[in-house]
């Protein structure tokens, strides 16, 4: 059953690392110095530590059995010297080698944050944040890992079995292929060993983060597992989790308890054959016991770089898959661009010519064949029920999806000619949901943009008449946001989204009013807010509430992606069609209260009315 | 090892557990930890011949002994290498077993606990302070009761064993050569502290990094928007750096473990060279001898590294088993000490009702009474923070009420089982969790047993079959990161159908449709409020409805309007729009289209 589970879980698709060097190799030349300094370092260093055993053989040699007592000190000398440089030198390779990849993931991922933010809202429409972030932080960090103990630790431990082979070469040539002749064997098996136990590892890894990831909703949703009287069933499940992981923990435990073994008792017995063949054949061999000493030390750290490529090659196999998700995401295509700018100064004349548009071939048309001119300054209001293509007219407007079958002009330009950015700084749009960035309100109106300054800030937030609202509930510009807002009410992070179209001033500006969950004082200043925006400045409004779409020049009403209706208030009223009728229903009680809620807005223009 | 593992008996904590963590393990999984224990030691012996044996081997080369007397040598060699193999395999197995064994005990003891605690244990512990209780802590306690208490074994045995051999060559060596090595644990104490500083700051900056990279992800459309993705790599990098930097310095620390480990072997070394040369020279010791003891040396220096590593593994695990033991002491903040059956829903009485969160001065709720009788319908209704949600928490017991203020069937609450209210009531809160099931098993979540009939039917109520046979795979979808993603109003109907289907005697619905627009809402709660009326007398259903929408609430049976945490008014839609000014205005301010 083990079998099976672990074959099943096993099967991720990797890139080989030779692969992932070729993906590399790009960031890295770019510090080909560096590279080649420490290349040198790593060189010198390995040459050092060969040095030690065979002084040691020549102290034996030299100084012992010749009874030369001013040797022994001059190697005894030499020795320190070697030691305290290779000490220096095994420095200066890990922490230089660790810089130059911590400078190449700095690379790496500046790459990455820029590529993203131009990947296309169709990713984003269907990749959860989580996943995008993970890629740019904990699999970017687990390459990093690959880069610190694996690549470093294998090409240093390969250059130290080189060094090591060439060295007992040098004491003798037919003694080394004596001793070291089953070595091929002993690596298949290791090799063997090795993969069987990357692959129960990394089984065990998998059942860890399906634990992790139950543990973590469980949590997030404890509240309804107390609620619905599930909480038996989860702990059983957990159990089972956790026995299945401790089951496959034992497993590697197992695996890796046989290859240790099997490299030191493999090492022994290269020892005990150089002892051998050493001894019957020193004559022919023409060894000294110093030579044979030097030989047996070197014999002796022959397999522990075996081992640590063996051990770091299995802990890469996850960094491996992390890699692959990483290079993944730097090949998802930018969403398309061009060059194009907008005449200077935009007048803010929107044109949509024939649009319809769905989100992919399979689904759905959202708008079929809308034609609509919206005047430099003219205010429209877009009125239908959810799904009726409202919010795709805006998205589209701003070039968040490539427009497929018709045309939208700005100023009779094109915008599918119009450079992204340029286009989209014209346009300020107002969510229902606006985002809001950890930090302060101010950091939220400029959008970390240095180029706004604290008095445009100022007065952006004066002029939509937020300011007044957060120094009296917040303290100012300067107070701390939480993630995601938290720390707001829902009408306050719109007031900041007002403030931060103004602060942006641009030509276009589109709202789409919230519905529900707004405090009364709040929801007064947005009226003005979005009096003082829409003042001689072309506006679409997604319009809920009928002051609203009162006010506007014209009133534009969708249906299932089409303009059923179109007009100015009393124009539509007369025309007696869906806006009339929708009027009469929704509200006549209003036209009963009308004088109700005048008094409601004079009470709450007084500094504190009673609601 | 075992292919069906015992089952851990977890639902008390045994006072030893608390206290002696340590003793409490080592004597459940007694035989285990002796017979690694006792490998362990036979190793360690073994593990000291080698270097003597190969020692002999040089002399009796380099002397005039003959090669009959070599070869049992390294057949000795071999013999001790094969046995040696054998019993570090043995304990590595052993002690393999002991350890995660009792990780797993461990963590489900705590994620037992996990389920057991209430909201104001939520509310004050974030997810990633519990997983990380579960997690790391479980793990470094086990690295402490593990590997830690196994290095320090390993330490004790080779100092037990290899002085002595050294010793037998020569005492004189011996004490020349080692004088500086006690000092390496405290060496590699303060390098551990260094590592450790380091990898924190590194950590923070992770963290720090990992921030902003969720604020641009997420806030993706509004930069987009505002053409801002230059000045937001800019502030990336920022942190990029701090992080490059923050690595850089583990790297540094990080690089001085092994040349200062190395330099502790040296200095042994070149003493060697010095006091031991001449006395080899004389021939009182010979070159065998001297090779023998140069890499005993080299042996001394892991047990000292090891008693480092050892008492700080240690050290962390007992700090993590302090918070393990703190979280296994935690009770639910309401416990559940009622007595009484309930399957039916007769009324509910609020009477005078006074709350005050833990850790907060204003009470939330203030002489709050008011009585739901059998197939009425209650809405409630108030500005945000008014209260409204507080009282179906009491309701359900999540925060403790004096006895005598809520009442069902007559009985004050407290004297039901908490299963048994839990299953009377079926709440859908306020934020639409749902789990990475599939869509059937989340709307079956709260089910023993059910079939697909019910799920279709229970769907089509809450106006959702449409849109569930349109996502690829239907029912059998998966939801959650790996899966499909529902809008906001998807959700919100999932988790409604996830409470009705279970057709409990009361229906508590806490502003849960509010992602969901006012037509639909509209639509919902007619279906709703036709099988609240369609039920019969047998089954009749009762609801509790919070809404943000007036108009959707008109035909509730009485409506509770809340004001800061006061009873404004409680009455039928037609006069609260006369005598409920809240009302009023809450219903004017909702014209929306």
């Amino acid at each position: 059953m083990t079998q099976e589970y672990i074959k099943k879980e096993s099967t991720v698709r990797t890139m080989t690392l030779k692969a992932i060097l070729v993906r590399m190799w790009p960031f890295l030349s770019s510090h080909l110095i560096q590279v080649v300094f420490v290349v040198g370092i790593v060189l010198l260093f390995v040459v050092v530590g060969r040095a030690l055993p065979l002084l040691f053989g020549y102290a034996i040699d030299e100084g012992i059995k010749k009874q030369q007592a001013e040797v022994i000190f001059y190697v005894a000398m030499a020795y320190l010297t070697f030691e305290v440089t290779r000490a220096i030198l095994a420095f200066g390779q890990s922490y230089l080698m660790q810089r130059l990849g911590n400078r190449t993931l700095y690379d790496l991922r500046e790459t990455l944050i820029h590529h993203v933010q131009h990947l296309s809202n169709n990713f984003f429409d269907k990749t959860p944040v989580g996943r995008t972030v993970t890629r740019i932080t904990n699999d970017m960090a687990a390459l990093g890992e690959l880069f610190a103990q694996g690549f470093t630790a294998i090409f240093v431990n390969s250059l130290e079995i080189v060094s090591i082979f060439i060295a007992l070469c040098f004491i003798s040539v037919r003694l080394t292929f004596l001793t070291v002749v089953v070595a091929p064997v002993i690596i298949w098996m290791s090799l063997k060993i090795s993969r069987s136990l990357r692959e129960v590892s990394q089984a065990a890894k998998k059942v860890l983060s399906s634990i992790n990831s139950f543990t973590a909703e469980n949590l997030n949703g404890m509240k309804i597992l107390q609620l619905f009287n599930r909480t038996d069933s989860s702990r059983k499940h957990f159990q089972e989790l956790s026995f299945k992981y401790r089951h496959l923990q034992l497993l590697t435990v197992k695996k890796f308890a046989l290859l240790w073994p099997l490299l030191e008792g493999f090492s022994v017995a290269t020892v005990a054959t150089a002892l051998f063949f050493g001894g019957y054949f020193r004559e022919t061999l023409d060894l000294t016991v110093g030579e044979l000493s030097a030989f047996v030390l070197l014999l002796q750290s022959f397999f522990r770089p075996f081992r640590v490529i063996l051990e770091r090659y299995s802990q890469m196999q996850n960094s491996l898959a992390s890699a692959d998700r990483v290079f993944a995401m730097l090949d998802e295509a930018k969403e398309e661009n061009t060059k194009g700018r907008l005449r200077s100064p935009v007048q803010g004349l929107v044109t949509y010519e024939n649009l319809s548009f769905r989100y992919s071939k399979d689904n759905p048309y959202i708008l079929k064949g809308i034609h609509l001119e919206i005047q430099p300054g003219e205010s429209v209001a877009l009125v239908g029920r959810t799904g009726s293509g409202k919010s795709s007219m805006i998205k589209l407007l701003q070039k968040m999806y490539p427009l497929e079958e018709g045309k939208i002009f700005i100023d009779g330009q094109p915008i599918n000619e119009i450079e992204n950015g340029h286009l989209r700084s014209h346009i300020g749009v107002v969510q229902q949901e606006n985002f809001i960035f950890k930090g302060s309100v101010a950091s939220n109106i400029r959008l970390d943009n240095p180029d706004i300054s604290d008095e445009q800030v100022q007065q952006a937030a004066k002029l939509t008449g937020c300011l007044d609202i957060l120094e009296r509930r917040r303290g100012g510009l300067n107070a701390k946001v939480e993630e995601n807002g938290s720390n707001l009410s829902v009408g306050e992070r719109q007031l900041i989204a007002f403030a931060r179209v103004l602060a942006f001033n641009p030509d276009i500006f589109v709202l789409d009013e919230a519905t529900a969950n707004i405090d009364s004082e709040s929801e007064l200043k947005i009226q003005q807010a979005t009096e003082v925006i829409t003042k001689n400045r072309t506006s679409i409004i997604i319009a809920h509430r009928l002051s609203t779409i009162k006010n506007c020049d014209r009133i534009v009403i969708m249906s299932h992606g089409e303009i059923i209706e179109i007009g100015s208030h009393n124009e539509l009223l007369k025309k007696g069609g869906y806006y009339a009728d929708l009027y009469h229903s929704q509200f006549e009680h209003l036209k009963n209260n009308f004088e109700d809620q005048k008094t409601r807005v004079a009470e709450a223009e007084a500094p504190q009315g009673s609601v | 090892m075992s292919e069906s593992p015992a089952v851990f008996d977890v639902s008390t904590t045994p006072e030893v557990l608390k206290k002696q963590p340590f003793l409490y393990y080592f004597r459940q999984h007694k035989r285990t930890f002796v017979v690694g224990l006792v490998c362990l030691l036979l190793t360690n012996i073994l593990d000291a011949l080698p270097p003597l044996l190969i020692g002999m081997a040089i002399d009796q080369i380099s002397g005039s002994e003959g090669f009959d007397k070599m070869g049992k040598t390294l057949g000795i060699l071999v013999l001790v290498t094969v046995l040696l193999s054998l019993f570090r395999y043995m304990w590595r197995i052993f002690w393999g077993q002991f350890h995660h064994s009792v990780a797993a005990d461990l963590r489900i003891r705590i994620f037992n606990r996990y389920t057991d605690l209430g909201p104001d244990f939520y509310s004050t512990n974030s997810v990633g302070q519990l997983m990380s209780l579960i997690n790391n802590d479980v793990n470094s306690f086990r690295m402490a009761i593990g590997p830690g208490i196994l290095i320090l074994m390993d330490a004790l045995f080779i100092i037990c064993i290899v002085p002595p051999l050294m010793i037998s060559i020569s005492p004189s060596w011996t004490w020349k050569t080692l004088i500086l090595i006690p000092l390496i644990p405290f060496v590699i104490r303060k390098l551990m502290s260094a590592i450790r500083n380091s990898y924190k700051n590194q950590q923070d900056k992770f963290g720090e990094m990992s921030g902003i990279s969720q604020e641009i992800v997420a806030g993706i459309r509004v930069i987009k928007s505002y053409a801002q993705e230059l000045n937001q790599t800019r502030l990336f990098n920022s942190y990029n750096k701090r992080y490059e930097d923050a690595c850089n310095q583990v790297a540094k620390v990080d690089s001085l473990w092994s040349p200062i480990m190395e330099l502790g072997v040296t200095t042994g070394s070149v003493i060697l060279l010095f006091v031991g040369a001449p006395e080899v020279m004389s021939g009182a010791v010979t070159v065998g001898s001297f090779f023998a003891f140069y890499q005993y040396i080299q042996r001394m220096i892991w047990p000292m590294t090891a008693i480092g590593l050892g008492v700080n593994f240690i050290q962390k695990g007992r700090a993590s088993f302090d918070r393990i033991v703190n979280l296994l002491d935690k009770e639910h903040n309401v416990p559940d000490t009622g007595t009484l059956s309930v399957d039916r829903f007769d009324s509910l009485e609020v009477k005078d009702l006074t709350f005050t969160y833990p850790n907060e001065d204003k009470p939330t709720l203030s002489n709050i009474s008011f009585t739901l009788n059998r197939g009425e319908t209650l809405g409630l209704v108030g500005p945000i923070g008014s209260g409204k949600s507080t009282i179906i928490e009491l309701l359900c017991r999540q925060y403790p009420v004096e006895p005598g203020k809520i009442w069902l069937n007559g009985t004050s609450i407290e004297n039901y089982k908490k299963s048994d209210l839990m299953n009377l009531f079926s709440v859908v809160p306020q934020d639409a969790f749902l789990f990475s099931k599939k869509v059937s098993e989340n709307i079956a979540f709260g089910m023993d047993e059910w079939n697909m009939e019910d799920i279709y039917q229970i769907t089509k109520a809450v106006n959702m079959n449409k849109e569930i046979q349109e996502i690829p795979g239907g029912y059998e979808a998966y939801l959650g990161e790996k899966g499909v993603n529902l809008s906001g109003g998807q959700k919100q109907r999932l988790t409604l159908a996830r409470a009705l289907i279970r057709k409990s005697e009361v229906v508590i619905l806490d502003d849960s449709l509010s992602a969901v627009d006012a037509h639909t809402e509209k639509q919902i709660l007619n279906q709703l409020k036709g099988q609240l009326s369609q039920n019969g007398e047998q089954k009749k259903t009762t609801a509790v409805i919070i809404s943000h929408r007036l108009a959707s609430l008109r035909w509730a049976d009485k409506i509770l309007v809340l004001k800061d945490g006061v009873v404004e008014a409680f009455d039928h839609h037609n006069q609260l729009l006369n005598n409920s000014p809240t009302y009023k205005n809450l219903f004017h301010l909702q014209t929306e289209v």
